[in-house]
């Protein structure tokens, strides 16, 4: 009873009141009807008014007595029936009560239900994140109130999302500028000091002057080349594009991905769960994501210089589609790990420090969440969530996105790798 | 006051759905039986079953029962009635005389008996009705009989005068029974006996 709806509970209130009202008034009724038939039913009345009639004294007396007689008889014969006629009018009028306070009762929950359902439809456009849906206030009393409650809600939570996303994007804007300015700091420094060496020389007329100029200039053009790479990474991370989902599994992303990785030195290990429900993503967009992962894993397996073993596995946790791929590498530092997911980060030797980024903004836009744990010595765990209720197309709300921008998704998880710029606190 | 009222309606509203309840009537027409004389056609029928035990209280407590007896001639060929003739016995118990008083109509016979038994038989019984003149018929054509039962109302003094469809005894349901077709050359006794349909 305690799922019942409203309509139901207040169905089985009515119908209780009323039988409970009309069943002692027709019991009464023909109880009462019953008990006056019995009137007719004294031998003793039938006998003496017989006598009377018979040796009664005057014509008129008799007459009288046959009459009350008559009367008499009549009661007799009829009783039956009248009760009868009682029982079947009183049940009649009793279920003509009934369904009339039924359907007044049906009229009545109505104007109740019908604004509790709009109600329960503008809460599920909430959880659908379109926090721009709001409700006519078509009635007035506790609903009416009800109603204006929940638009004056849904205004301060569109006004306090916008206020959070201009936050973020100043911070990510703010985290994007350190991240640049560090990074071309670090070739600015040997251009300027090549030039300078350059320039002192050729003032000093040393003899040594070519071959300085060779070496500043080769180090000059290096870091040059590093700086065309970086804009070229930018470049790239600014300008991905929003994710057009279609229906797709996430085991057959993995599959694909982990057979580009083949090789003698690193085993990729699937551990694939069954029963994974289709996903509405970019196919391409999280294979690349995951792709970058597993380059990752392969790389850190290289730097040991022994065979080692990824394992990705897929399963499901609450409302998540979970991927994780662990490795047996070296490990992070846990002062390395909370820089993971930035732009530009990397302890490799080569490369952009862009691909893990991208994969944070991936899955950023898809409305997931990506972690990080890590031992060093033993190895790393990358989990990348990507939430089931996303089986519906969203919104494209990431038009014309600014770089590193993460998206405002209502209920998405906090992420258990905290991403920080040069030390500094995040800003969540 | 809501118990007089249910009782005034119970007994004006002609025991309509109660008298759904119960079992059915099974009051019917037996043996008419037509009697050619020279200018008019008689008949004679009984009705059976006619009182239902609660109608055979009602009767014995002095309440008058009127039962009609309807007899409509129909132009077999053309279908449709002709003469429509009515006969009436009424059934009184005279307390104070200790018999029971049949009045027969048309004619207004009157029959006295002292037993109810044969009171009651008596007055389901109707004699000798004339139903059909001469002259109404064509002797070249056919023509065939419809007879239905059906109790009149009856005042109830015991409620107050009110009246009752009798009809509520018999489950609301009128005995009826079609003859045969006859042409009219037979339904007159200068061609030839009587008529057993």
């Amino acid at each position: 009873m305690k799922n019942w709806s409203l309509r139901s509970k207040t169905f089985l209130l009515l119908a209780s009141v009323v039988i409970a009202a009309t069943v002692p008034l027709i019991s009464y009724f023909v109880v009462t009807a019953r008990g006056l038939a019995r009137f007719g039913d004294d031998p003793v009345v039938t006998r003496v008014l017989g006598e009377a009639v018979r040796n009664g004294g005057s014509s008129a007396g008799r007459n009288e007595a046959a009459l009350a007689l008559t009367r008499y008889g009549q009661i007799q014969a009829l009783r039956s029936s009248i009760v009868r006629q009682v029982i079947v009018v009183s049940v009649a009028y009793c279920a003509l009560i009934i369904l009339v306070s039924l359907g007044l009762g049906y009229l009545f929950t109505s104007r109740i239900t019908r604004p509790l359902a709009i109600l329960i439809r503008a809460t599920g456009e909430f959880a659908m994140d379109r926090l721009d849906y709001r409700l006519p206030i078509t009635t007035g009393g506790e609903i009416g109130t009800l109603i204006h409650s929940f638009n004056d809600m849904a205004d301060k939570l569109l006004e306090a999302r916008r206020e959070k996303v201009l936050a973020e994007r100043k911070a990510t804007w703010q985290r994007v500028a350190r991240v640049i300015a560090h990074e071309i700091k670090n070739p600015l420094t040997p251009i300027k000091l090549s030039t300078e060496r350059m320039y002192e020389k050729f003032l000093l007329q040393s003899r040594d002057f070519p071959e300085v100029i060779k070496g500043t200039t080769a180090t000059v053009l290096h870091e040059i080349e590093n700086l065309q790479k970086l804009v070229e990474s930018f470049h790239t991370y600014a300008k991905f594009p929003d994710p057009v989902p279609a229906l797709a599994s996430v085991n057959d992303i993995v599959s694909e991905v982990c057979g580009l990785f083949t090789g003698p030195d690193v085993r990729i290990v699937r551990d694939l769960a069954p029963d994974l429900p289709p996903l509405m993503i970019d196919r391409g967009q999280i294979g690349q994501a995951l792709m970058n992962i597993v380059k990752n894993a392969v790389e850190a397996i290289a730097e040991t210089g022994r065979p080692g073993t990824i394992t990705v596995a897929t399963r499901i946790e609450e409302s998540h589609v979970v991927i994780r791929v662990r490795d047996d590498g070296p490990g992070i530092a846990s002062h390395h790990r909370d820089r993971l997911f930035q732009p530009y980060f990397t302890t490799k030797k080569q490369g952009s420090g862009i691909g893990l980024a991208l994969t944070e903004r991936i899955v950023s836009l898809h409305q997931g969440d990506v972690a990080c744990d890590s031992t060093p010595g033993e190895g790393t765990v990358i989990t990348v969530f990507l939430p089931i209720r996303f089986t519906r197309s969203p919104d494209n709300r990431h038009a014309g996105a600014v770089p590193g921008e993460t998206p405002m998704a209502s209920g998405s998880r906090q992420p258990a790798a905290q991403r920080s710029g040069d030390g500094e606190s995040t800003d969540h | 006051m809501n118990f007089i009222l249910t009782l005034l309606v119970a007994a004006k509203g002609l025991f309509i759905v109660g008298g759904a309840l119960g079992g059915a009537s099974n009051v019917a027409i037996a043996a008419p039986a037509l009697l050619p004389g020279d200018s008019v056609l008689a008949m004679t029928c009984s009705l059976t079953n006619v009182y239902p035990p609660e109608l055979r209280k009602l009767a014995l407590t002095g309440t008058q029962i009127l039962l009609y007896l309807f007899v409509e001639t129909w132009d077999t060929e053309r279908n449709r009635p002709i003469t429509r003739v009515v006969a009436e016995n009424s059934l009184r118990f005279d307390a104070i005389g200790d018999r029971f008083v049949i009045v027969r109509k048309p004619g207004a016979d009157s029959l006295a008996f002292t037993t109810a038994d044969s009171a009651l038989a008596a007055s389901s019984r109707f004699d000798r009705i004339a139903i059909l003149q001469r002259p109404a018929v064509s002797s070249e054509r056919s023509y065939h009989f419809v007879i239905t039962g059906v109790l009149g109302s009856a005042r109830i003094d015991a409620l107050e005068n009110k009246s009752l469809d009798l009809m509520y005894f018999w489950k609301y349901r009128r005995p009826s029974v079609r003859t045969e077709a006859y042409r009219g050359a037979d339904l007159f006794a200068h061609s030839r006996g009587s008529a057993q349909p």
